[in-house]
């Protein structure tokens, strides 16, 4: 056997000159440890340089191996333990100093070879962090290697998991978007502290090699029932549509409607975006689109984890019908300062980061600005042109001094966050978040408009104002508190103010001023809504033992809406304001059975103020591991929602809509009921996943102003309140999901069968499909790894929307002497639109520029330039129907170029 | 075990799978379409009923019903009315009067279509002003030194307590009126016709004209204020022309289309002068 040695000249040296050293026993040698997905004969000759080591081992044995071992100071004897792990090596000690590295007997693993345990069957605490920035990590999952005995960390990072066999026992450490750990304790470590750093995949690896076996996963869809969660940092490999986005990736899986381009709210399992609970650390957000919804108000350089529950969510959560997503913003990096910059040819984006008091604090802010690009008109032209927006509106035109309008349009959001940990049982947070979007079509005319034609009279002037105005915004900001009071009892204390307003004001105010006197008219309509919402929660998680685990806690929420549409600044239309209390106490078990069987029960009760009234909520929950590798899972809730979103049908101005409190009298309290029932099956590379739903909607309604029913009489009046038209409704379906995790090759393929039927009383005796129902929908997500290229891809295919046509034509002569033409029309939702598809690729290279890193990413949208019908349009020509397709985006290419300072 | 877990695994993937289809249908029926305004203080003379186009069908000719026994009501007293072809009915002893309710009925194909409509009381308007000079723009002669003499707002303003729908139409009396502006008379494609302005029905209590920017001819102008009902405001609230929106079209006829309604109007005039 041909035995090298691994050793520099510098070695050497040292080697030398401290040959006084060299007969102290290994044992007095502590080594550290931080090597993620390094070779091992690169391990060892760092080992060598920095603690004057000296292995010896055949070439062959070490070759094409790679180790990840993160450890804190040891002995030699634990850390080569560690280093060792898992690679079938086990050493000998041939001297001081002097290792050889050989192959293990079989059936002893380095583990027993080296182990020497101190402790057994004890609890451990620690914390999930990122290795570089030092940010927590939530819902990270920690498992005792070989067994089925773990625990997930929670919203903090914080973790505590018992019946740790002893202190050698080795956690196998996972979470999306960062290389899965084998973290080996050692009894000299603190267990009561153990601090884990993750290291994500954006981090470029010292060597160029391409490693055969990555875990890169994108979205994390095993964790639970109808759960999934999205790694924020993974997902600008994904092909989109100008900016990365995390609704539009959420879009991509099964379950969620993929097919909505002008939407960037979710359609899950059925249910509308309004039922959507949209939860931002802490805070609810009530509307989540930018740029009439091509985009979501969520910069996700401000993002770093989310999590998606599709149904049947836990007792923890309230007040909507369909799903939960729970947005976490980063905290800023502990570690060391660090800024990014990225542009696209629709914003630009930045962010700094940085920590203070010696790493007890940190803060983050990020911003994101679109601009007026050729993209952005682009996008924008697509919606505004189909919805006339752009029509001048108002009696006021004439035939002199007719203007061009540029539109001034633009959006922005800005996070900002600041942590503190004042001692390590506590942590403090403070987060805000602003997004807006504007868009401005206004147009002013004075004398001087008219070419001076006024000018000569100056006893005069006159102004026109011709506001057409629509921008709508959140603002949220979060003040939390945790504190684990012991390693059983973790209390999470959360105030928070979230504000959405949505104006739109469609104005003109002419203005004669002749110098005695001046006139001011007004006429056109404003729309305006404004929701404030105030919440104090305390949630509450309570480690009765290994199996046991209770959850409970309470909220409480007082909501103020403002909802007003005028008329020529006289009449008001619509003027609500509502407010009201929502008060809840949840409490949740969760109990683990012989290891396989895990069973969540809940009960959420909420007091509304509006009504008076009390609504429980039972919830439940079970997985149950068939084997390793098959769990069945399934889950049942009931779900009240209280805060409903009306859309006001306008057909000149385009669509609104408006948050309303719900009153039981014409604007019904919604509720569901959800049945689900799933199994898995997965292995270390793949996941097969089926889920079934069935939910019941009650109490759903719509608003119109065009079944006009007034009332009647010499003391008629316009009661608007008589517009909300109320049904029911049901969605079913199956969800499937084939992942494959990991490899070069990663992704996943979606299938989901579903269908939404809605009885409406005012629409008619037969239930009809809901606007979102969908039978079929196909989507595959590919992402391959070359190098430090990822070139990704995307194909959907969905069954066509249902829509409403018209069957015939009449006319109705009008009181001025002209006619106006109607449409008889099909049952409503009777027809459906031909299917959706389309096909988008990217390419991603990542590199260093200097120490700095960067990222080029070239997107192509709708690659085989499909024709996806928006909808369709119809006119009537001397008694002929002509139809017109409206589509969605074409063909079209972005590019994409971020650098971070680190 | 693991034969077990794995037909679990399938079955619950079978059971899941057992969803049915369902069928969805559309009908193309032909529907009555009534037309009829009831003016308050004059007799009905003019009601129609038509039957919708079906796009199912080939041709485009318009089908009208002739032989229907209309009737209307109003209190205690009924009024029959008698077709006189083409759709058109007709009863010259029912004089509308305001503030009263009227419903109509007949039968058709074994149904009974209806409705119902509340006829307005007129509201005196008035007019702030019934005389405006202009001074004419040539085409030869440019434009007067010094620019023109502005002309105040004509604002036309009456009482909407109730919040009701009002609409109004100027139009030009004249047969050959002459324009204002000979610029714009050369533009003018159909030159002769009146100038004729209607607005859409509002919940308004004004209407202001510019008469320097608006009005383009001389001589005297009618202006018609008119006081309709929500269902005829319903009906320039269009059903929508895209699928996003269509809906079942604005109509007060139950069982049927179109519109049974009541109407109340003022009428003024002013003249437009040449200095």
């Amino acid at each position: 056997m041909k035995l090298i040695r691994l050793s520099s000249c510098l070695l050497l040296m040292l080697l030398l000159v401290s040959g006084g050293l060299m007969g102290q026993a290994t044992k007095k040698i502590k080594i550290k440890g931080n090597y993620q997905d390094r070779s091992l004969d690169l391990v060892l000759l760092d080992l060598e340089i920095n603690y004057r080591l000296s292995f010896e081992y055949p070439e062959s044995l070490v070759k094409g191996k790679r180790i990840t071992a993160v450890f804190p100071k040891t002995n030699v004897e634990n850390g080569l333990a560690l280093i060792l792990l898992g690679t079938g090596l086990t050493f000998e000690q041939h001297g001081p100093r002097k290792i050889a590295i050989k192959a293990a007997e079989a059936g002893k693993t380095i583990a027993q070879a080296a182990a020497k345990p101190s402790r057994q069957n004890f609890t451990i605490k620690g914390v999930i962090k990122d290795q570089n920035t030092g940010e927590t990590l939530p819902f990270a999952n920690i498992m005792v290697n070989g067994s089925t005995n773990g625990t997930t960390s929670n919203i903090d990072g914080f973790f505590t998991l018992f019946e740790v066999p002893d202190d050698t026992t080795v956690l196998d450490i996972s979470y999306i978007g960062y290389r899965p750990l084998q973290f080996r304790l050692t009894p000299d470590m603190d267990m009561e502290k153990l601090s884990i750093p993750l290291m994500d995949f954006g981090v470029q690896l010292l060597e160029v090699v391409v490693q055969a076996e990555r875990k890169e996963q994108l979205i994390q869809a095993s964790t639970g029932v109808s759960r999934v969660g999205i790694s924020p940092a993974a997902l600008a490999t994904l092909p989109s549509f100008g900016e990365k986005d995390i609704f539009r990736s959420l879009q991509l899986l099964p379950g969620i409607s993929g097919s909505n381009e002008s939407s960037s709210g979710l359609f899950v399992r059925g249910g509308t975006p309004d039922q959507n609970l949209i939860l931002f650390d802490g805070f609810t957000v009530y509307h989540v689109d930018h740029l009439f919804g091509f985009f979501s108000a969520f910069n996700s350089n401000a993002i770093k984890d989310v999590q998606l529950h599709k149904g049947g969510f836990d007792a923890q959560f309230g007040g909507r019908l369909s799903s939960v997503v729970e947005l976490t913003g980063k905290d800023g990096s502990t570690e060391r300062f660090n800024m990014g910059a990225g542009l696209s040819l629709l914003s630009i984006n930045g962010f700094v980061e940085a920590p203070f008091a010696a790493g007890k604090g940190s803060f983050l802010v990020a911003g994101r600005r679109s601009f007026q690009s050729a993209f952005y008109s682009n996008i924008f032209d697509a919606f505004t042109e189909s919805n006339g927006a752009d029509a001048p509106p108002g009696p006021v035109g004439g035939r002199f001094g007719l203007q061009e309008v540029q539109p001034n349009s633009y959006f922005y959001d800005l996070n900002a966050k600041v942590t503190y940990r004042p001692t390590e049982e506590d942590r403090v947070s403070v987060s805000f978040f602003n997004g807006q979007d504007n868009l401005d079509n206004s147009r002013n005319l004075d004398n001087n408009s008219f070419g001076g034609r006024f000018g000569g009279n100056l006893n005069f002037n006159f102004q026109s104002n011709n506001t057409d105005l629509t921008n709508w915004g959140n603002w949220g900001s979060s003040a939390k508190w945790s504190h684990r009071w012991s390693d059983r009892f973790y209390t999470n204390a959360n105030l928070s103010y979230s504000n959405y307003y949505s104006e739109r004001d469609r104005r003109n105010e002419t203005t004669i001023d002749r110098g005695d006197s001046t006139i001011t008219r007004t006429s056109g309509n404003y729309e305006y809504n404004d929701l404030k919402d105030v919440t104090f929660k305390v949630d509450n998680e309570w480690k009765l033992s290994r199996n046991n685990q209770l959850e409970f806690g309470f909220q409480t929420t007082y909501q103020d809406i403002i909802y007003e549409y005028t008329q020529n600044d006289t009449i008001q239309v619509l003027d609500r304001a509502d407010e009201g209390w929502t008060s809840s106490l949840y409490l949740q078990d969760r109990i683990t059975l012989q290891d396989r069987l895990i069973l969540k029960g809940g009960l959420r009760a909420s007091h509304y103020s509006l009504t008076d009234q009390l609504y429980l909520e039972p919830r439940f929950n079970f997985t149950y591991l068939l084997d390793d590798r098959i769990k069945l899972k399934g889950a049942w809730g009931k779900f009240y929602q209280f805060a409903t979103r009306i859309v006001r049908e306008d057909i000149q101005q385009g669509s609104r809509d408006f948050w309303l409190l719900a009153n039981d009298q014409n604007v019904p309290i919604s509720s569901s009921y959800h049945y689900i029932l799933g199994t898995s099956l997965e292995t270390s590379t793949w996941l097969f996943d089926v889920e079934g739903y069935y939910k019941t909607l009650d109490g759903l309604s719509e608003y119109t102003t065009r079944l006009v029913s007034s009332g009647f009489g010499p003391g008629r009046s316009l009661n608007f309140e008589e517009f909300f038209y109320t049904g029911t409704g049901t969605a079913k379906g199956i969800e499937f999901l084939l992942q494959k995790k990991v490899g070069k090759f990663t992704g996943w393929v979606g299938y989901t069968l579903g269908e939404v039927l809605y009885d409406f009383e005012a629409f008619g005796d037969e239930p009809f499909h809901a606007n979102q129902d969908q039978t079929h929908e196909l989507k595959i997500i590919g992402n391959y790894k070359l190098g430090r290229w990822t070139l990704g891809a995307t194909f959907i295919y969905a069954t066509g929307r249902p829509y409403t046509a018209p069957t015939g034509y009449y006319e109705v002569p009008l009181l001025d002497g002209t006619t106006a033409d109607f449409f008889e029309v099909s049952d409503k939702n009777g027809l459906r639109l031909p299917a959706y598809h389309r096909f988008d690729i990217s390419a991603t290279h990542d590199f260093n520029l200097g120490t700095s890193k960067a990222s080029l990413g070239l997107s192509i949208f709708n690659l085989y330039n499909r024709s996806n019908v928006w909808y369709k349009e119809y006119e009537v020509i001397e008694g002929e129907l002509l139809e017109t397709n409206v589509s969605l985006l074409d063909f079209t290419p972005s590019l994409f170029f971020n650098w971070s300072l680190h | 075990m693991k034969y077990i877990s794995y037909l679990a695994f399938l079955m619950i993937i079978l059971l899941l799978s057992s969803c049915e289809e369902t069928s969805i249908s559309s009908v193309d029926a032909e529907t009555p379409v009534v037309s009829s305004y009831l003016y308050a203080g004059q007799s009905l003379d003019s009601l129609r009923v038509t039957l919708s186009n079906s796009y199912a069908r080939e041709d485009t000719q318009l089908l009208t019903l002739d032989e229907l026994e209309i009737s209307i009501t109003e209190g205690d007293n009924s009024y029959r009315l008698n077709p006189f072809g083409e759709g058109y009915y007709q009863q010259a002893a029912l004089i509308i009067a305001a503030e009263k309710s009227y419903n109509l009925e007949f039968e058709w194909r074994g149904a009974t279509i209806s409705a119902s409509t509340f006829v307005p009381a007129k509201r005196e308007a008035k007019l702030s002003t019934s005389l405006i000079e202009m001074e004419k723009i040539t085409n030869t002669g440019g434009f007067p030194g010094g620019g023109f003499t502005q002309i105040d707002p004509i604002e036309i303003s009456w009482d909407n307590p109730e919040g009701d729908y009002y609409y109004v139409l100027i139009e030009n009396l004249e047969t050959n009126p002459e324009y204002v502006n000979d610029f714009i008379a050369d533009l003018e494609e159909d030159l002769g016709q009146r100038f004729r302005r209607i607005t859409e029905p509002d919940i308004t209590d004004f209407y202001s004209i510019n008469p320097r920017r608006e009005i383009t001819q001389y001589g005297t102008h009618r202006v018609i204020i008119f006081r309709v009902s929500p269902e005829y405001a319903a009906l320039y609230q269009t059903s929508g022309t895209s699928s996003q929106s269509l809906s079942e079209p604005p109509s007060n006829i139950e069982n049927g289309l179109g519109i049974f309604t009541g109407v109340s109007s003022d009428t003024l005039y002013f003249e437009v002068k040449k200095i």
